[in-house]
């Protein structure tokens, strides 16, 4: 059945923020992890994506789908192939993003 | 398919969500000596593909990548079919492909990139022959550089020129600049060659037509900055200054600069009835028309320095072409004349602005 989907999730909170410390690769084999990560609607999510190695677009998509159930997601620190996806798709417009954790503390 | 075409990969795929991962682990390997970035791109290509192919009926997918004379081609066969891909996927592939000139095919889910794929030769040596005379490493080095010139070419994308026109003058500037580039200077090649086919670009609009963009978000900025300026001088009898506009508006101060001139030039034009009057506000004496501070944009602040001068119609036409970004027939509905005669109109509008901005222009023809 192929390999283990390539994921690892750090859960913290930070604040008022449910913060996930994502590495690894965000596919359609480790897509579904993320947004059960998230069951709870109405949160405030931050996603630290400085250790994401590849996104597709099915990750993507699993991003604006918690965009969409959460009260508020901010993306941390995209990793560069995470910016080069959301910038092709000029997903930069619709995403928050903050350069660190600490950020987070200075956003409205 | 020609018989030249060789096949570098051939994997069965578990038809499951893990494939995806599979299909990219064994391109990585096959790619490492692609720059990151293109190794990044196609390892989205793989992944889009794979992922398209997954599906209910679980039969093993075929994943193969083919070299062809000139690129590679990946290739998917799943007894399943292929699901369309959705928006995002779409989205992606369109904008990968653009870069990279990948042809779809319709009956199989077929990607040729005609970016080399398996260069035997490195660009270093490339360059160094080029240099030396060597035709065929510049005919090499002007096929793998393709992409990103028109990669460079696409941000010309709303000046109102036809893409392949655009695409065309790029691929001039990237000859050029292989022409010219010296390896020898330190300076990369990529940086050295988009500065030279940028520089073509705004060359070929200057000479054949107007290059203006007013940024999205500028509409948006002058409104505010109206609104706000008129609270301002409420509250404290007199017109703010720029400095003390920027300030309340949190924003730079020569984007506010920016939209206000913008707002100015176009008061009367945007407004769907025929008004000649000013606003009352007299915003043009609150914002200095030769400020410096305005230079970000050069031809932006220039434009609006001289579409006074233009009549009423001319102005909106104007306006609605590059500002509301309206395409000559969507102008021709809202004006009431025929698409051929916007055209026309923009043609002589554009030309007399030119002019006027800068009178060193010969006449036009």
């Amino acid at each position: 059945m192929g390999d283990q989907p390539a994921i690892e999730m750090v859960l913290a909170r930070h604040g008022d923020w449910n913060v996930a410390q994502v590495r690894g690769d965000l596919d359609m084999a480790t897509a579904p992890q993320l947004e059960a990560a998230f069951e709870h609607p109405n949160g405030q999510v931050a996603l630290d994506l400085g250790k994401v190695r590849f996104i597709d677009s099915t990750g993507l998509r699993a991003l604006v789908r918690l965009r969409e159930t959460q009260q508020r997601v901010v993306l941390v620190a995209p990793s560069p192939v995470v910016r080069r996806l959301l910038s092709l798709t000029r997903m930069t417009e619709v995403f928050s993003i903050a350069d660190t954790v600490e950020a987070l503390d200075s956003m409205e | 398919m020609s018989a030249a075409d060789s096949q570098v990969l051939h994997l069965e795929l578990p038809n499951d969500p893990t494939a995806p991962a599979t299909a990219r682990r064994a391109v990585a390997d096959l790619a490492s000596h692609l720059r990151s970035v293109d190794r990044a791109d196609l390892m989205v290509l793989v992944s889009e593909l794979i992922a398209a192919a997954v599906g209910e009926r679980r039969r093993p997918l075929a994943f193969a990548i083919w070299r062809t004379g000139s690129g590679f081609r990946l290739e998917v066969r799943s007894g399943g079919g292929v699901e369309p891909p959705d928006d995002l996927a779409r989205v992606l592939f369109d904008r990968i492909s653009a870069e990279w000139s990948v042809s779809e095919s319709a009956i199989e889910v077929v990607f040729e990139a005609t970016r080399p794929f398996e260069g035997t030769e490195t660009e270093e040596d490339l360059f160094l022959r080029v240099a030396a005379g060597d035709t065929r490493a510049k005919g090499e080095l002007a096929q793998r550089y393709q992409g990103f010139a028109r990669a460079i070419s696409r941000r010309f994308g709303r000046s109102g020129v036809r893409r392949d026109d655009l695409d065309q003058v790029a691929q001039v500037g990237l000859v050029n600049a292989l022409a010219r580039y010296d390896p020898d200077r330190g300076v990369k090649f990529t940086t050295f060659a988009a500065r030279t086919i940028d520089g073509e670009l705004k060359r070929y609009l200057r000479d054949s037509g107007w290059s203006l963009r007013v940024p999205r978000g500028l509409q948006e900025l002058g409104l505010e900055a109206k609104r706000m300026a008129a609270d301002l001088t409420q509250q404290e009898g007199r017109e703010p200054s720029l400095e003390e506009l920027a300030a309340s508006l949190d924003a730079d101060l020569s984007e506010v600069g920016q939209a206000l001139l913008a707002r100015r030039s176009f008061d009367s034009a945007s407004l769907d009835a025929p008004v000649a009057g000013r606003e009352g506000l007299r915003l043009k004496d609150a914002l200095p028309s030769h400020d410096e501070r305005l230079m970000t944009a050069p031809e932006w602040s220039d434009l609006s320095l001289v579409l006074d001068e233009l009549p009423e119609r001319e102005r909106r036409i104007i306006y609605l072409r590059f500002f509301e970004d309206l395409s000559q027939s969507e102008i021709a509905a809202r004006v009431g004349v025929s698409q051929m005669h916007v055209s026309r109109l923009l043609a002589q509008s554009i030309g007399l602005l030119r002019r006027m901005i800068d009178p060193d222009l010969a006449p036009e023809g």
